[in-house]
């Protein structure tokens, strides 16, 4: 009997096995071209594709069974999958060192004291800054015709921004009182909280907010910190890959933006 | 001690369905298990790593949706773990892949992957929001003269791509296609350079891409639908097409 191997008549999409057999070069070509059409159509399919690819290269880079002269098999981690922390690493290291010998007596207090000088010592972790950004005064402001009128969650919301008071600025700018906001509205309003989530150490999700800035129409004063606090807040949030991408295209830019980019850079 | 894979009890209210996809991923697994058991020979091993852990990735995603996800890098860690425990398996004979039907295949690491996930779950406690229902529900229906710009860009991105040095196709195209880090890039076994060096070369291929792209008219934007399927085919297949496919 001929199965279908891409496509059930009922989904016309991909699915996850589908991608690993694409991905692990396991379809005809007949069959991997129908694949490649149907994502040519569909942004959904091209995505899960395009990030499934993705993985599967940076795990060919990073992660490998490597045979020991014992025979054991083991896991080598290299790059970005090398998590560990160096001082977690250390310990381990400690820890193998003394077990099963008679140092572990003398090598404990020294071991304790390693630990404790290495936690004193540690360098800066190399977390980007995240600073608030400059006030915003609605009023003086508000002459600009792409704004449709005032929104009082907005003009609260900024108040309180402006006092350090992030969650409320959170709750009232999360919730615009207008249908109708204006493009600038909307993107003040998407900027600052943004960067409100961000300063209340909610990364994942200031990033989910302002990767929707157009950050082309955003005054200088305002753009270049939210623009970077992004970068912060994917930085933070762990998606690293795409902090590390927007801050090479930050370190080409002229301004405070490319200092800060090649600053990071370079240390 | 027990070295059968146990078939996975049926449920007889569901008629099979003749549509149903029938990936071809369990069919390799047995083909190089079979392989291995003769050879012994480490690409081997390489083929069956990938495929386990790919195939124990996915259906830790599977059963996520259901049983609450973990994050990404516990996600990664489990799925490392598990495919190595279960490749040490094969190596020592505990685990038979050599003669059971593929759909006993995906039933068994479906099940591992299940087990390993709610382990995992129980000893973290660490659980993330489960994605919007739909939330990639979206098609391409853009107006016709959206769609002409789209083709011309595409199909400009992949001339500026097929005129670079394969080396540097290779590294933009983890770079800008995969979003990888440049320490990553420098690991790649298709790679194998310093991440200084990749740093340069990426640049390079960056500025080159954008400069050919301006010839061309076009300003640097985000890469729209079937920029990856171009892509793709020029650098894994070498070839273009020869006729439009984005329509």
């Amino acid at each position: 009997m001929n199965h279908p191997t891409v496509f059930a008549s009922s989904d016309p999409h991909l699915d996850e096995h589908v991608c690993l057999d694409f991905l692990q070069g396991f379809l005809s070509t007949v069959e991997r071209e129908r694949v490649l059409r149907h994502i040519e159509q569909c942004p959904a399919c091209e995505d899960l594709l395009r990030e499934r690819a993705a993985e599967r290269e940076r795990f060919r880079a990073t992660l490998r069974p490597v045979l020991r002269p014992n025979g054991k098999l083991v896991l080598e981690r290299l790059g970005s999958a090398r998590r560990d922390h160096p001082l977690s690493i250390l310990w381990r290291r400690i820890r193998t060192s003394c077990t099963g010998s008679r140092r572990w007596p003398l090598l404990a207090p020294a071991a304790i004291a390693a630990v404790f000088l290495a936690l004193l010592l540690r360098p800066d972790a190399p977390t980007p800054r995240i600073e608030p950004l400059p006030p915003y005064h609605f009023e003086l402001q508000s002459r600009d015709p792409l704004v449709a009128g005032p929104d009082r969650n907005l003009q609260n919301g900024l108040a309180a921004y402006d006092r350090g008071d992030y969650a409320t600025a959170i709750a009232l700018l999360q919730e615009p009182e207008l249908g109708n906001e204006g493009a600038l509205v909307k993107v003040l309003r998407e900027i600052f909280l943004g960067s409100a989530l961000a300063l209340q150490g909610e990364h994942a999700a200031a990033a989910r907010v302002l990767e929707k800035v157009p950050y082309q129409f955003v005054p200088e004063e305002w753009g270049q910190e939210a623009h970077w606090t992004f970068y912060a807040a994917l930085a933070r949030s762990g998606q690293i890959a795409r902090a590390d991408s927007l801050l090479t295209v930050f370190a080409e830019k002229p301004g405070v933006l490319g200092e800060r980019a090649r600053e990071v850079m370079h240390r | 001690m027990d070295l059968q894979i146990k078939l996975p009890a049926r449920d007889s209210s569901r008629a099979p369905d003749s549509t149903a996809v029938h990936p071809q991923w369990p069919v390799r697994l047995r083909e190089w298990a079979r392989e291995f058991q003769v050879t012994r020979a480490q690409a081997v091993r390489g083929h069956l790593w990938q495929t386990l852990h790919a195939a124990m990735l996915l259906y830790l995603r599977i059963h996520g949706t259901r049983l609450g996800r973990l994050d990404r890098e516990d996600l990664e860690d489990v799925a490392a773990e598990k495919a190595l425990d279960l490749l040490r398996k094969i190596e020592a004979g505990q685990v038979d892949f050599t003669h059971p039907t593929p759909g006993e295949i995906t039933s068994y690491i479906s099940r591992a992957a299940r087990n390993a996930l709610i382990d995992s779950q129980r000893a973290r406690a660490r659980l993330v929001d489960r994605p919007q229902a739909g939330e990639s529900e979206r098609s391409v229906v853009d107006p016709p003269n959206l769609r002409v710009e789209r083709r011309e860009f595409i199909e400009a991105l992949r001339d500026c791509f097929a005129a670079l040095q394969p080396r540097t196709q290779r590294i933009w195209f983890l770079r800008v296609i995969y979003r990888m880090q440049s320490r990553d890039i420098a690991l790649h076994p298709d790679v194998g350079l310093t991440v200084n060096h990749v740093d340069v070369i990426a640049k390079r291929a960056r500025e080159a891409i954008r400069r050919c792209m301006r010839a061309s008219r076009f300003e640097s934007r985000d890469m729209p639908t079937g920029t990856f399927a171009a892509l793709w085919r020029a650098f894994h297949d070498g070839s273009a097409p020869r006729q439009e496919r984005v329509r």
